[in-house]
């Protein structure tokens, strides 16, 4: 047998092991499981990035390195948020607004932004999940293709035993799992990720090497243009690459469990810190190895497996085994929770909502995972059927995104005639043209297509429909700053989780005698 | 009136140095005290007996008791009873019958949406208790001299600029 195969059986018998020892020790399962518990900061923000940490990273962004260059930063810029780019044009006054409706999710934002309409959240849920639909496909050919080369198996049994595993695990790994299972995984994927970007920098001799080498094979790999010029004058693509990311990752429906301390005061959020710390250092780091993969793997057939490649290159093959084990663990772990999302929304926003309000816990629970079990077969077909590079796919998932949502966000805030018929119909067009265009073979322009249409139908469609309510052009005026100039440091340090309460305490203090009886002296 | 409150929090002049840090220029012209009312619902989240009893716990919701929104409570709190001015909480608008309802709701929810196994839960109320947190209404002033208000946490410190 394989050593590959026997590292593989034996990491995760380890893992059920440790999981089952700790288990029987415990008594009571851990909190972390319903994402309760802390274990401090250094190791919960290591935690959340290995979370974060995908195929499209480990697979995807590699490749793209690989085939164009130094461009491919740019999707790595976007991909940091808004750490590194500031969205001078939308941050500060759409928090802000987003705060003055007591939104806590970006889905809400736009529905009380655009008058409440049902369409606009009907239209705004189909995109999100179709980009969720589109992140999870490409997580599940990420974990076929490190099933494949792990075991040298043929794309298609590897997509299934790989998908399987998936499916087991978001289904069943709840019993094994204990906080330890995902601090080894956390370090031995990190570990991995530097481990084989150090040693494969060094053995090309430092980044200056690496820059000279790259020259030396094509010097238009350094180019911010691209490989060969491609996006020469193509500012447009340039800034679809940086705001693919940035802005669609806001389409992403997100479930936000909101968590109230209760103890003890805490300071400021160390954990936060930590995290963006991890996530600056690692957002980079696969583009690096794709860059590394030019130089080291000239004549590999899918650069898809770069990383996988070097890190048998660089270690033993024992080490190597376990390096891609931790990455496919890393990407157990991130579509199970992608899993468990789509089946929330489909279960309780979807068939509990509209179609059986008097559904049980237990049909609920059913339904939930009737529906898992759905995208994981409907997935592999389409993934054994045609499948996408996993860039390209996530690519297209986000760029549908991206196209639909940003007219509607711009505007939110920019343009207060906007209103929900042209919110809806920036939505269709704007993703419509994307998708459109991307299925056509124009992929590299379907980005600026696409928020071209989204932006010219958002204006057509304001002039229909109900017009924007006097009191959220009130709210709007609030948000972009015309009442009291308010300092960015604090700004920023506004609250998501506060919005609720910070609505109700200034209708509150606004509506009764409070600041009379407390002794506040207003200057207007 | 009396009210329940959370024992251990941040003082006034820990607010205030917080939020000098964020902002060293900030123009503080009054800090005072707004208790807003909560409930905190114990739920007992059961699977089955033997060796998945390991799954059993309780979770704790805690439901604003102005806007319904529920929220995952994180530790252990202690309360004390203190007397305050009425016009210092802001009244609840939440029907208690429907409590139960929105915890319960929001409970599995969570569950299905973080929970890796196959199993439904029981969910129970074991407790409901009501109490009020301590925010600090924060009176600031511009450049301009023009009014602005931001609301602290006691527990934690964040904060969210109030719209008046």
């Amino acid at each position: 047998m394989r050593i590959e195969i026997i590292v593989l059986i034996c990491y995760f018998i380890g893992m059920i092991g440790i999981g089952l020892y700790w288990q029987r020790r415990a008594k009571k399962s851990e909190d972390f499981l319903l994402g309760g518990r802390s274990m401090g900061p250094f190791i919960t923000a290591l935690t959340l990035q290995t979370t974060a940490m995908s195929g499209y990273m480990f697979m995807g962004g590699p490749s793209l390195a690989y085939a164009i260059g130094w461009f491919a930063l740019f999707y790595a810029v976007g991909d940091a948020g808004g750490g590194i780019v500031n969205i001078a044009v939308m941050g500060r006054r759409m928090r802000r607004l987003s705060q003055l409706l007591d939104c806590i999710s970006p889905i809400e934002y736009l529905e009380k932004r655009y008058n409440n309409a049902k369409p606009v959240k009907v239209i705004a849920s189909v995109i999100c999940i179709f980009g969720l639909s589109g992140y999870i496909l490409a997580q599940f050919l990420a974990a076929g293709k490190t099933i494949s080369i792990l075991f040298n198996f043929p794309i298609a049994p590897s997509l299934i035993v790989g998908v399987g595993v998936i499916l087991f695990y978001t289904f069943v790994g709840g019993y094994f799992a204990v906080a330890w299972t995902d601090v080894i995984q956390g370090i031995i994927m990190v570990s991995a990720v530097i481990g084989v970007l150090v040693l494969s920098i060094s053995k090309i001799g430092g980044l200056t090497a690496l820059n000279l080498k790259l020259a030396a094979i094509d010097p238009t790999y350094l180019s911010v243009w691209g490989k060969d010029l491609q996006y020469q004058g193509a500012w447009s693509v340039i800034a679809g690459a940086v705001l693919i990311y940035l802005i669609g990752y806001v389409g992403l429906p997100h479930v936000v469990i909101k968590h109230m301390a209760m103890e003890s005061p805490s300071a400021a959020k160390t954990t936060l810190i930590y995290a963006t710390v991890w996530n600056q250092l690692f957002i980079f780091s696969p583009y690096l190895l794709g860059l590394c993969g030019i130089i080291l793997l000239p004549n590999i057939k899918d650069p898809e497996l770069v990383i996988p490649e070097l890190a048998f290159m660089m270690f033993p093959g024992v080490i190597a085994a376990v390096v891609l084990t931790a990455i496919m663990s890393a990407i157990m772990s991130t579509v199970a929770a992608l899993l468990l999302l789509t089946g929330t929304v489909l279960s309780i926003d979807l068939y509990k909502r509209w179609l059986k309000p008097d559904a049980t816990d237990k049909q609920i629970v059913v339904m939930s995972r009737i529906m898992i079990f759905a995208v994981g077969v409907v997935g592999i077909i389409i993934a054994i059927a045609n499948p996408p590079g996993i860039f390209k796919l996530v690519i297209f998932a986000f760029g549908v995104m991206a196209c639909s949502f940003m007219p509607c966000y711009f505007c939110a805030i920019w343009w207060k005639k906007a209103n929900a018929t042209g919110a809806c119909a920036a939505m269709i067009f704007g993703g419509g043209t994307n998708f459109v265009m991307t299925a056509m073979g124009y992929g590299d322009s379907a980005f600026f297509s696409g928020a071209v249409a989204g932006i010219v139908a958002m204006y057509i469609g304001s002039q229909f429909g109900q017009k924007t309510t006097t009191e959220m052009i009130a709210l709007i005026d609030k948000a972009s700053g015309k009442y009291a100039k308010i300092s960015p440091k604090i700004e920023k340090a506004n609250c998501k989780t506060l919005v609720s309460e910070g609505r109700a305490v200034s209708n509150y203090i606004l509506s009764t005698e409070y600041m009379k009886e407390r002794g506040f002296s207003l200057s207007c | 009136m009396l009210i329940k409150t959370i024992s251990r929090t941040f003082s006034e002049e820990q607010i205030v140095g917080m939020l000098n840090t964020r902002d060293e220029n900030i123009r503080i012209e009054k800090v005072d005290k707004l208790y807003y009312p909560y409930a905190m619902m114990i739920y007992s989240v059961k699977l089955k007996k033997g060796m998945m009893s390991k799954f059993n716990r309780q979770m704790m919701c805690n439901i604003d008791l102005v806007c319904a929104r529920p929220a995952i409570g994180k530790g252990k709190p202690t309360f004390k009873e203190i007397e305050i001015d009425e016009v210092m909480a802001v009244p609840p608008q939440v029907d208690k019958d429907d409590l139960d309802g929105i915890g319960h709701d929001y409970v599995v929810r969570i569950f299905i949406g973080k929970m890796k196994i196959l199993q439904t839960p029981i969910v129970s109320v074991d407790s409901i208790d009501y109490f009020h947190k301590l925010f600090y209404i924060v009176h600031c002033k511009d450049d301009e001299d023009k009014d602005y208000f931001i609301m602290a946490d006691s527990m934690d410190g964040n904060i969210s600029i109030l719209e008046c």
